[in-house]
C-alpha cells in the first residue's frame, strides 16, 4: 500500500480532537454482562438441581467472561488521559464503570463459592433461591436497559425523554433489588433455623454466603444505576 | 504590458506555476478540516461535499478573497518603499520585490509540501505570513529598507487573529449548541421546535453568504452589467444601503422558511424516532453550513496562494505595486481554480481516508462547530486577517464540547497548535530569508 503513505501523513487537526467516547467500552462491558448472566442463571440452576459437574463449567465460563470484562475496563480506564474533556463528569464515569464491574466481580463470587461445596440444597431452599436467582436478572437486566439508552441519553445531553425513560428503569431496579432483599432474608431466616438433620451447619454457612453474594449482585445493579440517576442531576 | 523581455515572462510564468501549486496543496490539505464534520456525520455523500466544496471555495475565492489577498500583498512589508528613489535606484527596488515575493512563493511551497510529507499539520496562513515576515525582517538586516518598512502593527493584528480566532470561533459555536440543547433538546416537543430553529438558522446562513457575497467584488461586476439591468436594480443590489440590507434579509427569511418547511416534510423522517429525527433534519442545515464554510474557507486561504502573485504580476504589468483592494480578477479565478482542482483531486483522497476515521458527530454537533468556525473565518476575511481554518475548526470543537455536546474531546491538541504556532513562523521566515538571499543576488546582477 505504498502508494496510500502519503495520504496517510496528511493529519488533519480536528482528528485528534474528537476522542474516541469511552461510552462505547462501558457499552461492550455491559455486553460481556448480559453473556455473564445467561451463565451463572444456568450454573445456579444446575447446582439446585445438584447437577455440580455441570455447575462447574458454567463457573469456569463466568470466571472467563469475568476477566475479559476485567480486560475491556483496564483498556476504558488506560484510554482517558488527564486531557480529556468529557461532556459528563469523568470521575462519575470513573465510578460508574467500577460500580458495572463489581456486578460481574460477585457474581464470579457466587459460581466460584458454589464449587466449594457441593450441598444438595433441600426443595423449599431451593424453591426461593431460584425465585432469588430470577429477581437479581431482573433487576441486573433493568440496568441493562439503561445502559442500552445511555449513548442516546448522551446525545441528547440528558434531557428530555430519554432523561425521563432512564428514570423509570432506574425506579425498577431499585424495585427489584428491593424484592430481592426481602427474599434474601427469607431464605436466610429459613437457613438459620435449619435442623441439623436436615442440613449440615457448614452447608448452612455456605448457602447463606451464596445468598449474601447473590444479593449483592443486585446491591451492585443498583448502585450503578444510582451512578447514571447521579449523571442525570443538573 | 506589452513590453515584456522574455525573462520577465519567465518569472510571470513561475509565479503563476506556484501560485496554482500552492492553491492546490490548500485545496487538498484543509478540506478534511472544512468539511470533516460535513463527512462524518454522514449527512451528505463524498462526491456531493466535494461538489458543495468546488462551487462555494471558488465562489469564497472570487468575491471575496481580495481583502486578505491585498495583506499579504503589501500589508506586512510596505512596498513604497520599493518605489522609493531614497532606497532603490531607478526600477531596481520592484525588481528586489519582485525576488522577494517569488522567495516567498517558493519558501512557502517548500515547507507545505515537507509538512505534508512528514505528517506536520501545517497552516499555509502562517508559513505565508512567516514567509513574507522573513522577507521583511532580511531586508531589513540587509539595509534595504528602513525599520518602519514593516508593518509590525499588522503582524501583531495577524498574530492576534490567530489567536483570538479558534477562541471566537470557539465561542460562538459553545453558544449555538447551547442554544440547540436548551431549546431543542431539553423542550417538551423537540420536533416543532428544531422545525424553527432550523428555519432561523437556514435564514441567517443565506443572509451571511449573500451579504458577504455582496460587499465582495462584485463591485467590478456592477460596472459590467450597467448596460444589462436598469440602474435602480444596480443601486439595489450594490449600493451600501439599508434597504439592501433589508431585501437580503427577506429572501434569507424565505429561504429559511422553505427551507425549513421542506426539511420536516421529508418523507425519509417517518421511520425514525424523535431524536434521530430531529438529528436528520439537521442534515440539510448541515449541508448549507458546509457551503458556508466552503466559501469563509476560500475566501480567506486563496491569499495563501495568490498574495505573492498578485504582487508580482502587479509589478511586472503596470511597473508599479499600490496597496489598493482591487486585486485583478484572473488572479483571484487563479488562486480559486488551483484550490478546486486540489479539493477535487487530491482532496478527494485526503477525505476518504480521514472521512474514515471521523466518527461520532452528529449533524447538531457537525453544524454548530461548522458555524462558529465559518463565522470566525469569514469575519477575519472580512478584517483581511489571514487564518487557520484547521485551528479555528479545532477551537469550534472543543467549543461544542464545553458545551456537553461531545462525549470525549482532546484537549492537548492545543498544546500542539500552539507548538505551531511557535516554530512554523521561524521556519518559514527562515527559509524564505535564505532563498531571497540568492534571488536577490541575482536581480542585482541583472539590473
Amino acid at each position: 500500500m505504498e502508494k496510500d503513505s502519503i495520504l496517510d501523513n496528511i493529519r488533519a487537526p480536528i482528528l485528534n480532537t474528537l476522542y474516541r467516547s469511552p461510552f462505547d467500552g462501558l457499552v461492550s462491558h455491559s455486553e460481556k454482562i448480559d453473556e455473564c448472566l445467561k451463565h451463572i442463571k444456568r450454573c445456579i440452576n444446575a447446582y439446585l438441581a445438584c447437577d455440580f459437574a455441570k455447575a462447574e463449567e458454567e463457573t469456569i465460563k463466568v470466571r472467563t467472561l469475568e476477566h475479559e470484562a476485567d480486560l475491556i475496563k483496564a483498556n476504558i480506564r488506560a484510554h482517558l488521559p488527564k486531557s480529556i474533556f468529557m461532556a459528563v463528569s469523568k470521575s462519575e464515569f470513573h465510578l460508574l464503570l467500577h460500580d458495572a464491574d463489581s456486578i460481574l466481580d460477585y457474581a464470579e463470587d457466587v459460581v466460584v463459592l458454589l464449587t466449594m461445596k457441593r450441598t444438595c440444597v433441600p426443595p423449599r431452599v431451593a424453591a426461593g433461591m431460584k425465585e432469588l436467582v430470577n429477581k437479581i436478572i431482573q433487576c441486573v437486566e433493568a440496568y441493562q436497559g439503561v445502559m442500552g439508552h445511555i449513548e442516546k441519553l448522551v446525545q441528547v445531553s440528558f434531557s428530555g425523554k430519554e432523561r425521563d425513560i432512564v428514570k423509570e428503569l432506574i425506579k425498577d431496579i431499585h424495585h427489584f433489588e428491593h424484592e430481592a432483599d426481602v427474599l434474601e432474608f427469607r431464605i436466610s431466616k429459613e437457613l438459620f433455623n435449619m435442623e441439623e438433620e436436615e442440613m449440615d451447619p457448614i452447608s448452612v454457612i455456605h448457602l447463606l454466603k451464596v445468598v449474601d453474594r447473590m444479593g449483592g449482585i443486585a446491591d451492585k445493579a443498583e448502585n450503578a444505576g444510582d451512578r447514571v440517576r447521579a449523571m442525570l442531576a443538573k | 504590458m506589452l513590453d515584456m523581455t522574455i525573462g520577465a515572462l519567465v518569472i510571470l510564468l513561475i509565479t503563476v506555476i506556484f501560485g496554482f501549486y500552492m492553491a492546490w496543496t490548500i485545496g487538498a490539505n484543509d478540506v478534511a478540516n472544512s468539511m470533516g464534520t460535513v463527512f462524518g456525520s454522514g449527512t451528505l455523500s463524498l462526491k456531493r461535499i466535494i461538489l458543495i466544496a468546488v462551487i462555494f471555495e471558488f465562489l469564497g475565492a472570487f468575491l471575496v478573497g481580495a481583502h486578505v489577498t491585498n495583506t499579504l500583498k503589501g500589508g506586512i512589508v510596505e512596498p513604497s518603499y520599493y518605489q522609493n528613489t531614497d532606497y532603490f535606484s531607478g526600477e531596481s527596488g520592484l525588481y528586489i520585490f519582485v525576488a522577494g515575493m517569488l522567495a516567498v512563493l517558493l519558501a512557502a511551497s517548500l515547507w507545505v509540501t515537507m509538512a505534508t510529507y512528514r505528517s506536520l499539520p501545517i497552516s499555509t496562513s502562517q508559513s505565508l505570513v512567516g514567509a513574507v515576515a522573513g522577507f521583511g525582517v532580511i531586508s531589513i538586516i540587509l539595509g534595504d529598507i528602513p525599520l518602519e518598512a514593516m508593518n509590525g502593527t499588522m503582524l501583531i493584528k495577524i498574530s492576534t487573529g490567530w489567536v483570538l480566532s479558534p477562541v471566537l470561533g470557539g465561542i460562538i459555536s459553545f453558544l449555538i449548541f447551547l442554544l440547540i440543547r436548551r431549546s431543542i433538546f431539553e423542550a417538551k416537543d423537540p420536533e416543532k421546535r428544531a422545525h424553527k430553529v432550523i428555519s432561523f438558522f437556514i435564514g441567517t446562513v443565506f443572509f451571511i453568504l449573500i451579504l458577504a457575497g455582496i460587499s465582495g467584488e462584485l463591485k467590478n461586476l456592477r460596472e459590467g452589467m450597467k448596460g444589462i439591468l436598469p440602474l435602480t436594480v444596480l443601486d439595489l443590489i450594490f449600493s451600501g444601503s439599508w434597504l439592501r440590507v433589508f431585501v437580503v434579509l427577506f429572501i434569507s427569511a424565505l429561504a429559511g422558511i422553505f427551507g425549513g418547511y421542506y426539511v420536516s416534510r421529508s418523507k425519509r423522517l417517518r421511520k425514525l424516532g424523535t431524536i434521530d429525527r430531529v438529528e436528520k433534519m439537521f442534515g440539510g442545515l448541515l449541508i448549507v453550513t458546509a457551503c458556508y464554510v466552503a466559501f469563509a474557507h476560500g475566501a480567506n486561504d486563496v491569499a495563501n496562494a495568490v498574495g505573492p502573485v498578485a504582487a508580482i504580476s502587479q509589478i511586472m504589468f503596470e511597473r508599479e505595486i499600490t496597496n489598493e483592494v482591487q486585486v485583478a480578477t484572473w488572479i483571484l479565478v487563479l488562486g480559486g481554480a488551483g484550490i478546486v482542482v486540489g479539493v477535487s483531486t487530491w482532496g478527494y483522497k485526503v477525505m476518504t481516508t480521514i472521512g474514515k476515521k471521523i466518527t461520532r458527530i452528529t449533524p447538531t454537533r457537525g453544524f454548530s462547530a461548522s458555524f462558529g468556525a465559518a463565522s470566525s473565518v469569514l469575519l477575519c476575511t472580512l478584517l483581511g486577517i489571514p487564518v487557520s481554518t484547521s485551528q479555528i475548526i479545532v477551537g469550534a470543537v472543543i467549543g461544542v464540547g464545553m458545551a456537553g455536546g461531545i462525549t470525549a474531546i482532546d484537549l492537548r491538541v492545543i498544546r500542539n497548535i500552539i507548538v505551531s504556532w511557535v516554530f512554523t513562523i521561524p521556519i518559514a521566515a527562515a527559509t524564505t530569508a535564505v532563498i531571497f538571499l540568492v534571488f536577490r543576488a541575482i536581480a542585482i546582477n541583472i539590473v
